[in-house]
């Protein structure tokens, strides 16, 4: 296989001990794009213990003794956050089944750092992602978000309890069935079986919560319940929802119940944005937009009967709705850097796509201090480029996690 | 060697119910893992140890009968600190996954053919323990290999919790990993909580806080394993952190990464049946822990388990005392019965097997196999051999 | 428009398949908003900003000369009084692609049946499906259709055209590869080998049976023992595909999905002196010696990038038999995925995949072009822009490998077939529409 230079030049480094943490590493040359307020047709980031320090033009100036890779004819650019990550989780483990509203779950618990998912999301240049329970159940628990590269969750571990998941739409109700006669043998014999059920099931558990909460400020001696006090925070303000909703009237409804009680949500997937563009402006809401270059959902929400359409993610810029570009879960989903680049295809500005993959996931998912922009005092999360990271061909040469070299 | 198993038999007829008093003596005997005797001396009286080594008195009695085993080795009855005995549907109640109170004895069967098996192979008590079909399973409790009934140690030794995939259910809660975790976590929030009704499962988990019931949790993979030592991490607020509690890990076979946190935060190891076809890392894995001075000991099935466990650790790299401690006093130490076994120091009880060899060498046979004073014949084709 | 000669008169009984009856509307709109302005033009002139040959350097602001469907001439000339001209300054013009090997097209890939070489594509195939829309709207323009993977020798393939009302308008060359395949479901391996052994064998003392009695009537006419004339024995019709097969007058397109199969695949075309177009799945890598010195191209089948998992380490690794191929310069063809979803179906997304691992822009872009229309033997009539050759062109937006370029336009033997701003689906997709689908 041809190798470019680059990578044969990293590897050598690699050879050699590797990067040593106290050395200097700068990406000279390339053109560096940066995601924040200003790009460098001939630009240098510098790097040193795990943070960016410097970022500019060729007139940046960094210490003797620094190792220096030029990239020249080369695309720099953040690290990629994949807010929609499947991977890193076994399948029985993504969704704790006993009941439908499990908020105290927390998917740090089943987390399986050695899944091979992180290290092909990594070598497409993912270097962060959110894991989050699945959406079989309507309150599924807590998602964390993760570097892609390391061997315990400790050491992946950037912010944990980054949202509570809700799940709209007809995936949490698939499986239950309702009682017919005779007696209710076996756990999915329950509620919901519907839409209806869904909503109220969530409905439901933020009214135990608010008279929790009200019963909590009256008498202190009320016993903790985990499962409360996490909607209670939601309640509050202080933990963001993500719902899930494909269809045009899942949207509407994860509005209308976040408006109900009060609380802030973001919506994942929002397959059919493109038809609640009014909706998700009045509402001020936020989307991380499944697999834009899907012309159907397949996988575990097909049942929901959304139909998606290719130029979503352009109105969704086109209207100003904040928004991400996400994996997620249809199955016919790319890798991250190729889902935005058929963004592109379909119309978003190349910009805005960079974007979508970098700084808006950060923001979204409130990790924007440390991930998401080359920018000086962040984590040294880099991607370098063969070429237009848009482009088909292109490939990814040397991922940077933390300022280490995690390509193979 | 014949003559020497026609001296045990005829001084010491099944059915006499006062067991004989015995001097051994022979090549190597190991008292304890750290004292072992050459050319040894041991007395047996009245089923206990009376006197070993150079307490033994030179001059002893007409009515003691003198054994010598020539170069045969004498170790202290093996002790195995888990087992389900291949079981039995009886050791796992899987309606609900919270069942610490009960007890594994309950559904113990002295006269089973597991049973036999293990004291022919040399085991002369052992944990029984629930099936991990559970996530809080229940007691282990410490029973002697003893086939007439009455051979109860101990009715709580350790509480078995499991978080390895076994123990979930798609039929029940939980049916993830994450659900069993919040299971566990919020079983001893609740029991040390001030308003928890006093019901005999809410005590099992008090017992375990305080630390006088060992907490030992089936994981088996390297997130299984951080998981569970999580619970008894300061650092990441585990429910177990700040208590008494002593966390005993089973499995742990894809641990070898977390070795260093092992050795911090759990009291000891029990290690699941090793065979040649696992990853080197976890065959390596008890001489890494042995390195760090955890504490070991086996989860066997059967005597043979036991003996390849051992031999594949040690050819992995695990000190030789250190498996045979494993296998003795170790696991005696963690199932609460060390004042009677796992050693042969004066006033224990006289369980002690012979060996032709090393034990820990699979080619080393059972000749003898000697339950509170009472001679139990070893593996019958050594007869057919001689 | 000129018709491609069928080469050989279907099976009798059949036919003429009239225009089924279209459950889409799309079909209908497609068909009518394309075919209204095709009265018959003799002469048509394309000025292109850019042209892209295949067949040497690209060219910068030249014109074709299409008459009667072929290519007259490429180069600057005076516009002929009479001809249509179609603009494609500042636009880039290539050969439409051309697909060896597909299952896409007809309806049901595959009959129950085994071993029926005498089924033919030309009765299943369906000018109406999805497939052929999206042929044209990523600019392929010349299928064979053959039956797919589930046989065993599954009859006869078709190369047509993605664009026609009745399966006559469809055809370029009327009888394509026949279909062998050593696909098992699991554990079946073997079976299938020896099941096609057997069937060969059957034919082969077939042919050895007919040889004989001509043999022996040959005799009894010179001893004066028959009265008959001619010999009247006839060579079993069911048979006859694979008898051409072993005769040398038809060409197999045998599927292996892996390393053991191809190695027993070429023992069978030694042993029964057969040529084959080997279909190759991603498995095949481990056997890839193989696959030198093979009289045809390969063509590659299913993905191009597969993980496989070392037993022993338990790593993955990422296999591209495409670049194994390049780098061991075997020559390959490409297939696109007939699926409704997923970027494999098209062109450009499968050539830049094989660039990403590493095998350079021309061997991918032959894969598309030269290489598959040398597989069909139609070399001399599509794969290029070159004088002599059947005008079938595509317009693009941009260069053909960038991720914002789209097809505006394509050509088949010199006639628009579509054209992106007519195009239904491409408005539904691009469109809010409460319609559930086109």
């Amino acid at each position: 296989m041809q190798r470019s230079l680059l990578t044969m030049l990293a590897a050598a480094v690699c050879a050699a001990g590797g990067i040593a943490q106290d050395q200097v590493l700068v990406l000279r040359g390339g053109e560096v794009r940066t995601a924040a307020r200003q790009d460098y047709p001939d630009g240098t980031v510098v790097l040193h213990r795990g943070k960016i320090v410097a970022v500019g033009g060729p007139e940046v100036t960094f210490p003797k003794g620094a190792r220096v890779i030029d990239c020249k004819g080369k695309v720099v650019t953040p690290g990629l956050i994949d807010a929609g990550a499947t991977f890193g989780v076994r399948p029985n483990d993504r969704n704790e089944q006993g009941d439908e509203v499990t908020p105290q779950m927390s998917i740090l618990d089943v987390v399986h750092p050695d899944d091979e998912g992180f290290a092909r999301a990594r070598e497409s240049g993912v270097t962060a992602v959110r894991l989050i329970p699945g959406n079989r159940n309507v309150i599924g628990g807590l998602g964390a978000v993760l570097k892609t590269r390391g061997g315990t969750v400790a050491e992946m571990l950037v912010s944990d309890r980054v949202g509570l998941r809700v799940a709209m739409g007809s995936e949490p109700s698939a499986g239950n069935r309702a009682i017919r006669g005779g007696v209710p043998l076996g756990l999915f014999v329950r509620r919901p079986t519907t839409r209806m059920g869904v909503v109220w099931e969530v409905r439901r558990a933020f009214s135990a919560a608010q008279k929790y909460r009200e019963a909590r400020t009256e008498a202190k001696d009320t016993p903790p319940d985990p499962a409360l006090e996490v909607l209670v925070q939601v309640l509050e303000g202080d933990l963001v929802v993500h719902t899930t909703a494909r269809a045009e009237q899942d949207i509407r409804t994860a509005l209308r119940l976040a408006s109900e009680f009060g609380y802030r949500t973001v919506l994942d997937e929002a397959t059919e944005a493109y038809r609640c563009i009014d909706a998700l402006t009045a509402a001020k809401a936020t989307c991380l937009l499944g697999a834009p270059s899907a012309e159907q959902v397949t996988g575990g929400g097909a049942g929901d009967g959304a139909r998606p359409r290719w130029h979503t993610a352009a109105l969704l810029a086109q209207a100003g709705v904040p928004f991400a570009i996400q994996t997620g879960t249809n199955l016919g989903s790319r890798s991250l850097v190729h889902e935005a680049m058929f963004a592109v295809r379909f119309g978003l500005g190349p910009d805005t796509a960079l974007r979508a993959i970098t700084i808006a996931p950060a923001t979204i998912l409130g990790v924007a201090d440390r991930l998401g922009s080359l920018a000086p005092g962040k984590d040294a999360d880099v991607v370098v480029w063969s070429g237009d990271p848009f482009d088909p061909t292109t490939v990814p040469e040397l991922v940077l996690v933390g300022g280490e070299e995690a390509t193979p | 060697m014949l003559s020497l198993l026609c001296a045990f038999a005829a001084c010491a007829p099944q059915s006499d119910p006062q067991p004989p008093a015995l001097l051994i003596s022979a090549k190597t005997i190991v008292v304890a893992p750290d004292l072992v005797l050459t050319d040894g001396r041991l007395l047996l009286r009245g089923g206990k140890v009376a006197a070993v080594g150079a307490s033994v008195p030179q001059e002893v009695g007409p009515d003691v009968h003198r054994v010598d085993l020539g170069d045969a080795t004498v170790v202290p009855g093996l002790v195995v600190a888990h087992t389900c005995l291949d079981a039995e549907r009886d050791l796992a109640e899987t309606v609900t996954a919270y069942t610490p109170e009960l007890r594994a004895v309950e559904a113990y069967d002295p006269y089973g053919k597991g049973v036999a098996e293990m004291l022919a192979g040399g085991v002369t008590a052992f944990g029984i323990a629930p099936r991990s079909a559970n996530t809080l399973a229940g007691l282990a409790g410490a029973v002697k290999t003893d086939p007439r009934a009455g051979s109860v140690l101990r009715n709580e030794s350790y509480l078995l919790a499991a978080i390895v995939p076994e123990a979930l259910d798609q039929q029940r809660f939980p049916t993830s990993r994450m659900g069993a975790l919040d299971l566990v976590r919020t079983a001893f929030r609740t029991a040390a909580g001030p308003l928890a009704a006093q019901t005999p499962d809410r005590e099992v988990l008090r017992d375990v806080l305080s630390g006088a019931l060992p907490f030992v949790v089936h994981a088996r993979t390297h997130d299984e394993v951080a998981r569970a030592l999580d619970l008894a991490d300061p650092a990441r607020d585990g429910v177990l952190a700040g208590s008494g509690a002593r966390l005993f890990l089973l499995g742990a076979g894809g641990a070898h990464r977390a070795v260093d946190r092992i050795a911090a935060l759990a009291a000891g190891v029990v290690i699941e049946p090793l065979h040649p076809g696992l990853a080197p890392e976890a065959l390596a894995l008890p001489a890494a822990l042995a390195a760090r001075k955890v504490r070991l000991a086996f989860s066997a099935g059967s005597p043979r388990e036991l003996r390849v466990s051992a031999a594949l650790a040690v050819r992995h790299g695990l000190p030789r005392a250190a498996a045979l401690a494993a296998m003795t006093a170790w696991p005696a130490a963690m199932l609460g019965i060390d004042d009677r076994c796992g050693t042969l120091h004066q006033g224990k009880d006289a369980d002690l097997v012979v060996f032709d060899g090393d034990p820990v060498d699979l080619g080393a046979r059972v000749i003898a196999v000697c339950l509170q004073g009472h001679p139990v014949a070893g593996d019958p084709g050594l007869l057919a051999r001689d | 428009m000129s018709r491609a000669r069928l080469d050989r008169p279907r099976p009798s009984g059949a036919h003429p398949r009239l225009l089924p009856s279209v459950p889409m509307r799309l079909f209908a709109a497609f068909a009518v908003s394309l075919l209204a302005p095709l009265a018959a033009q003799p002469l048509v002139v394309l000025n292109a900003g850019r042209l892209i040959t295949m067949a040497g350097p690209d060219a910068e602001n030249v014109s074709i000369l299409i008459e009667n469907g072929r290519i007259r001439q490429i180069g600057t000339f005076p516009t002929p009084w009479n001809a249509r001209t179609i603009d494609a300054r500042g636009k880039v013009v290539m050969p439409t692609y051309v697909l060896a090997h597909t299952s896409g097209g007809m309806r049901g890939a595959n009959e129950n049946l085994a071993n029926v070489p005498y089924l033919t594509v030309q009765d299943a195939v369906d000018p109406s499906s999805k497939f052929f829309q999206e042929c044209l709207r990523n600019g392929i323009g010349t299928v064979h259709v053959i039956p797919g993977n589930r046989t065993l020798i599954g009859g006869q393939g078709l190369v047509c055209k993605p664009y026609g009302q009745t399966v006559e308008d469809l055809i370029v060359r009327g009888r394509g590869g026949l279909k062998v395949s050593l696909y098992s479901e699991a554990g079946g391996a073997l079976i299938q080998v020896q099941r096609l052994r057997r069937a060969l064998d059957e034919v082969r003392d077939h042919i050895a049976d007919f040889e004989r009695r001509k043999k022996e009537f040959e005799a009894e006419k010179a001893a004066g023992a028959t009265d008959k004339k001619e010999f009247d024995g006839r060579i079993d019709p069911t048979k006859q595909p694979v008898v051409d097969l072993l005769q040398g007058k038809n060409v197999a397109f045998l599927y292996v999905p892996d390393a053991p199969r191809l190695v027993e695949a070429r023992r069978l075309m030694r042993e029964y002196g057969f040529e084959a177009v080997l279909v190759v799945g991603p498995g095949t890598h481990k056997a890839i010696t193989q696959l030198d010195g093979l009289e045809f191209p390969v063509v590659l089948d299913g993905d191009l990038e597969v993980w496989e998992k070392d037993p022993v380490t338990g790593k993955s690794e990422k296999v591209c038999l495409g670049a194994r191929l390049y780098e061991r310069g075997v020559p390959f063809a490409l297939d696109v995925s007939t699926g409704l979803n997923g970027a494999e179906r098209f062109p450009w997304w499968q050539m830049a995949t094989l660039i990403r691992n590493g095998v350079d822009r021309a061997t991918a872009m032959h894969a598309f072009t030269t290489v598959p229309a040398k597989v069909l033997g139609i070399a001399d009539e599509v794969g290029t822009i070159a004088v002599g050759k059947r005008a079938n062109l595509q317009i693009l937006t941009g260069d053909p490998l960038a991720a914002t370029t789209w097809v505006d336009t394509v050509l088949l033997d010199g006639e628009i077939v579509y054209e992106r701003d007519k195009d239904p689906r491409l408005q539904y997709l691009f469109g809010v529409s409460q319609e559930t689908d086109k």
